[in-house]
């Protein structure tokens, strides 16, 4: 079991929240609760839930169940009667590849594997040679495997049964949107069994339930480096960051990160840095947030015939980019943009 | 709206504060008093459904204040309301995985 680090804060005159932060599937979470004393039941459900989801879509687990459907071989179509948090992480899957017409597709695992990212990050990059931990643009580039992206449409749910079928050799990648369900699915469980506001970050994706602190949750964009860029309020929206600049490594040279277009197979062209999105969910924040990355330059027209307010990056630095509903950068005089 | 302390509440709160704190091990540094002073509070609670949007002072993953939709499983996007600038220091951070 990894710490839990936790902390108070202020917020209004005899006001505090209480938080904590901890790491699970890879990377570093983060909760808030407005009443301090459900704090600890808090985490527990959190890190329940973290630990069934971990065991049901890691890639890097061969005991997953992800793992396990992607072992299947000899018939046309790989099938399982699987988990309820892995069918609904699928489930959440689908719908964001509805939602961004296939630009967001779970099947793009074997493409991902291709590109280099077959296991735990650090040890690609120690495989691989030093990351590219400052964003450059990437460009797509020849690969020594062949790439195959079956298609979302070719995942076939169902959810009373609890039954998956896909083609055979087909490697899911629920990494996009399992993380912002699970944000999504413990914010609900911790308002409907606890008193007071609760704010879930899950590596970046955040979602928020209950009461609302007076002035909304105060949320910062960061940066690559870990820098903030810009605090807004939010009243009740989830939000989502996709980045071409943390999850990186080389692979025969070339720069890559772990955001596939599934269009190509290839490694989305780095037109962004990092978007950031608001959503009513942290699953649509995450579906807009990764589509934008996806759509290179057509994303700041595709996000604002949405409705959805959001927060554009360049790579290599230049004006940030900001849909209608989010605001400019350096209105709220905490912007480093 | 602010109320008097009460000193048996305050009681509780600090030996519910102690118990967690004695439960988290390394890192802990405690809980403080809260009131619900400066909270926002309507009664509601969070939903799974989407249902309940637009409640004021309440939020739940598929009912962002304000929003209109209830939309939550299909293939159009909810509607969002509109992000402010801060009033405060940050609380969490988005940050790209």
């Amino acid at each position: 079991m990894t710490a839990v680090h936790t902390d108070s804060a202020r917020v209004g005159q005899n006001v505090f929240t209480a938080s904590a932060a901890f790491e699970a599937i890879g990377t570093r979470h983060h909760l808030i609760a407005t009443r301090p004393e459900t704090l600890g039941a808090a985490i527990s459900i959190a890190r329940d839930l973290l630990s069934e989801l971990d065991a049901a879509v890691s890639r890097f687990r061969p005991d997953s169940e992800v793992s396990a459907l992607a072992r299947q071989r000899g018939a046309r179509d790989a099938t399982a009667l699987v988990s309820p948090v892995f069918a609904a992480s699928l489930a959440a899957a689908l719908r964001t590849a509805r939602l961004t017409d296939g630009l967001v597709d779970p099947t793009v695992g074997g493409a991902v594997i291709a590109s280099g990212y077959d296991a735990d990050l650090a040890v690609v990059r120690a495989r691989t040679g030093p990351d590219c931990a400052t964003a450059q643009p990437t460009v797509p580039g020849p690969v020594s495997v062949p790439l195959q992206v079956p298609g979302w449409r070719s995942v076939e749910l169902d959810q009373a049964l609890r039954r998956v079928r896909v083609p055979v050799g087909t490697v899911l990648d629920l990494g996009a949107s399992a993380k912002a369900w699970a944000a999504d699915t413990i914010a609900v469980r911790l308002a409907a069994s606890l008193d007071g506001g609760f704010l879930v970050n899950l590596g970046g994706d955040l979602a928020v339930s209950g009461d609302l602190p007076a002035d909304g949750w105060q949320v910062a964009v960061e940066g690559t480096a870990g820098e903030v860029r810009q605090v807004v309020a939010g009243h009740g929206q989830a939000f989502a960051t996709s980045s071409t600049g943390r999850r990186t490594w080389t692979q025969d040279g070339r720069p890559r990160h772990h955001i596939v277009d599934p269009r190509t197979g290839h490694t989305a062209v780095a037109v962004w840095e990092q978007v950031t999105c608001a959503g009513a969910t942290a699953v649509e924040a995450n579906a807009a947030s990764t589509a934008a990355v996806v759509l290179g330059l057509e994303a700041p027209a595709w996000l604002e015939a949405r409705g959805i307010p959001a927060r554009l990056d360049p790579t290599g630095g230049g004006a940030v980019l900001t849909t209608p509903g989010w605001p400019q950068p350096g209105a709220s005089g905490r912007s480093a943009a | 709206m602010s109320t008097p302390r009460n000193p048996l509440s305050l009681a509780r709160r600090w030996t519910a504060g102690a118990l967690l704190a004695s439960t988290l091990g390394a890192g802990a540094v405690g809980v403080h008093l809260a009131q619900d002073q400066g909270i926002a509070t309507a009664g509601a609670s969070a939903s799974t459904s989407g249902s309940g949007a637009g409640t004021s002072g309440t939020s739940s993953p598929g009912s962002a204040a304000g929003s209109s939709s209830s939309d939550s499983s299909g293939s159009s996007f909810s509607a969002v309301p509109r992000v402010s600038p801060a009033t405060g220091s940050a609380q969490s951070s988005t940050s790209g995985s």
